[in-house]
């Protein structure tokens, strides 16, 4: 058997079989029988970095090469030694592979080499369709729909702003949305084995009470009509914690799909969470006629944020008899095109 | 003597300890768990009758970061009495003396510090999912930091319970099982709730309607299924939607422990577990969550209703 053959024999390699931008790759390379080198040679392309060295007694890293002179070794036991890497920026492609090249050196010749594959895969979150204006009357009630599509690979979490002259106006949350998230939240439900039925805690029934004013008194007294009228409801009864006690308790059933509800919306398709389960573009216009900029911001596991392009929706009133221009639009993604990377630790890539 | 100098210096409570058995002493094995985060070292003490008398004098400082585990005669017999704990010492047992022979194994077991664990050992799992039709998958990879620091401290090392969490994505999976009167259900709140966001009051009152006809129509069932997907989730149940290669295995399943906690779990934490020696100083392998199976698992049940 040649030297090369029993070298290769001797050596196993691993590597991570796939990562995210800037996730970190750890790489470790062992062999049961001792290997006598001078020094091996760890290469990587320019746009990795090494991140961590690991079990070794003696190395030197200049730019994207690793010179490794000794590994730290105890007789009779496996020799080994690993590094991390990591992609210095997120590529545009969806789907990469870099080599990282090694080699064992003796004598000034190759007695060893192999390459490993990093496979780096991100997500794309892209704009299919949506509506270039919206006309807002007092007959219909307005929506904001959206067609989205997702290619690539890596859960990720949307966030949706809307912006008119640089001023937010969109908003993730509605007052009825509040009561059920913090339900929902809060764990409060427990199954009742006897009669069958879910119960809620007193405890939370009375904590969610005060929120629930709380809430209520933070919202603008102009800003929802049915707000007012709540406001003003509660106002002349005597126990307003009681009434509202009692309104979430003959609510469950309605609670309980509420979260549901909130659940699916917020998971639409696999691979996508929304951060907001709700958002709505909700403001008071200064002009009949405004210009909405609209951009959907969304984040991978490992930290990487991305956006989509923005899009300019315009907002017309005129048509509109009601002064003051108060507008709660709700944003719905209408239609999903959904396309993951399956399988990505046997897939083939080829080499750019 | 050379070989304990790290030990000591990472172990301050051992070097006490080693210095007050004024003995022929030996250290037999050191064993680690990583998640307790506690260091088992095994001292072997070569007492000869001619010094049980010096034994007899000796009191061992007791510090929060360590405890007398077990003593053991040679023929592994436990004589943990022959120390006990008085006034924050332990002091010697005179009457135990004579049921020992010359040898004895003093198992010591200390706590170690987060910090000085990430320095012996590197621990990852992968961020993100790869998925198949039929399952979820995570690799796995664990590695001893620095061998040699072993081999100059201990003669010989396990390192056991060494946990990789991770939090095994759920996402859909209730969604895509719901039965026909809960779809109708949710459509009808989904309807109910978006014109609750809106301005006109005949949508809200049309969206109550249509959403009190369906309730009255149709069974509820939405309390059934969460405490169906609660059954499946419990840890004995869940564990059979996993599998782990070895070197691991599953080590524990809980409710991920994010705030707030949610009534439909988003995620749940899987412990993947492997113990790393000198033989094996690299723990490599994958996680899958047979997400098919539970879908599959999960709609029989719903189906029961």
């Amino acid at each position: 058997m040649n030297e090369f053959v029993k070298l290769k024999n001797n050596i196993q390699t691993n590597i991570a079989s796939w990562a995210l931008p800037k996730e970190e790759i750890p790489i470790n390379i062992k062999w049961h029988d001792r290997i006598d080198f001078d020094e091996i040679l760890i290469k990587i392309p320019e746009d990795l970095e090494f991140r961590e060295v690991i079990n070794v007694e003696d190395y030197e890293e200049i730019d994207n090469l690793l010179h490794v002179y000794k590994i730290k070794e105890v007789p009779g036991v496996i020799n080994y030694f690993g590094f991390v890497v990591i992609s210095k920026y997120v590529f545009n492609e969806l789907k990469s592979i870099r080599e990282i090249e090694i080699s064992f050196h003796k004598n000034s010749s190759i007695i060893y080499e192999d390459i490993l594959y990093a496979k780096i895969f991100r997500p794309l979150l892209e704009i299919v369709d949506y509506p270039k204006e919206i006309i807002i009357d007092d007959k219909t009630s307005q929506k904001l729909p959206l067609e989205l599509k997702y290619v690539g690979f890596g859960d990720i979490i949307i966030n949706i702003t809307g912006r008119i002259k640089g001023r937010l106006v969109t908003k993730g949350k509605s007052f009825l949305y509040e009561i059920i998230k913090r339900l929902y939240e809060s764990d409060p439900l427990q199954f009742d084995e006897k009669s069958k039925q879910i119960t809620v805690s007193a405890e939370f029934l009375a904590q969610t009470t005060r929120d629930i004013l709380k809430i209520l008194d933070d919202i603008p007294d102009d800003e929802e009509e049915i707000i007012n009228e709540i406001k003003q409801k509660l106002a002349s009864d005597d126990n307003v914690e009681k009434t509202i006690g009692e309104i979430l308790l003959s609510k469950i059933e309605e609670i309980v799909l509420g979260m549901i509800v909130d659940s699916i919306e917020k998971n639409p398709i696999n691979n996508i969470k929304l951060s907001q389960s709700k958002t709505s573009v909700s403001t008071v216009l200064q002009a009949p006629i405004e210009k909405l900029e609209l951009t959907i911001n969304y984040q991978d596991i490992a930290g990487n944020e991305y956006s989509t392009r923005v899009l300019q929706i315009n907002l017309d009133a005129t048509q509109r008899a009601e002064k003051g221009f108060i507008i709660n639009i709700p944003i719905k993604i209408e239609k999903w095109e959904h396309e993951p990377f399956l399988n990505v630790r046997e897939m083939e890539i080829e080499k750019v | 003597m050379r070989r304990y100098e790290l030990a000591l210096r990472y172990f301050n409570w051992f070097r006490d300890i080693k210095d007050r058995l004024e003995f022929d002493q030996e250290v037999m094995n050191v064993s680690i768990n990583y998640t307790g985060r506690t260091c088992e070292i095994s001292n072997r003490l070569h007492i000869p009758s001619s010094k049980h008398d010096k034994l007899k004098e000796i009191e061992l400082p007791k510090y929060d970061e360590y405890r007398i585990k077990d003593i053991l005669n040679s023929s592994f017999e436990s004589i943990k009495e022959l120390f006990y704990l008085s006034d924050n010492k332990y002091i010697c047992n005179a009457d135990i003396i004579p049921q020992f022979d010359d040898k004895i194994l003093l198992i010591l077991e200390g706590t170690m510090s987060t910090t000085f664990l990430n320095r012996l050992i590197r621990v990852q799992p992968a961020m993100n999912r790869d998925q198949t039709n039929e399952l979820d998958r995570y690799w796995l990879d664990v590695m001893i930091k620095d061998i040699d620091m072993w081999d100059k401290i201990w003669l010989s090392m396990d390192v056991e319970d060494v946990d990789l969490l991770v939090d095994v994505s759920l996402d859909r999976c209730f969604g895509v099982v719901l039965p026909p009167s809960i779809q109708k259900r949710i459509l009808a709140t989904q309807e109910y709730l978006r014109a609750g966001r809106g301005r006109s009051r005949d949508h809200v009152m049309r969206a109550w309607g249509a959403f009190r006809t369906i309730v009255q129509k149709e069974a509820y069932t939405g309390d059934k299924i969460m405490e169906i997907g609660r059954k499946l989730l419990e840890p004995d149940n869940f564990i059979n939607y996993l599998e782990v290669d070895d070197p691991y295995r599953i080590g524990g399943v809980e409710r991920t422990s994010q705030r707030p906690r949610r009534s439909i779990p988003e995620e749940i934490t899987v412990t993947a577990r492997t113990d790393l020696n000198y033989e094996e100083p690299i723990a490599t392998g994958y996680l899958n969550f047979k997400k098919k199976l539970f879908i599959d698992i999960l709609k029989e049940e719903i189906e029961k209703i």
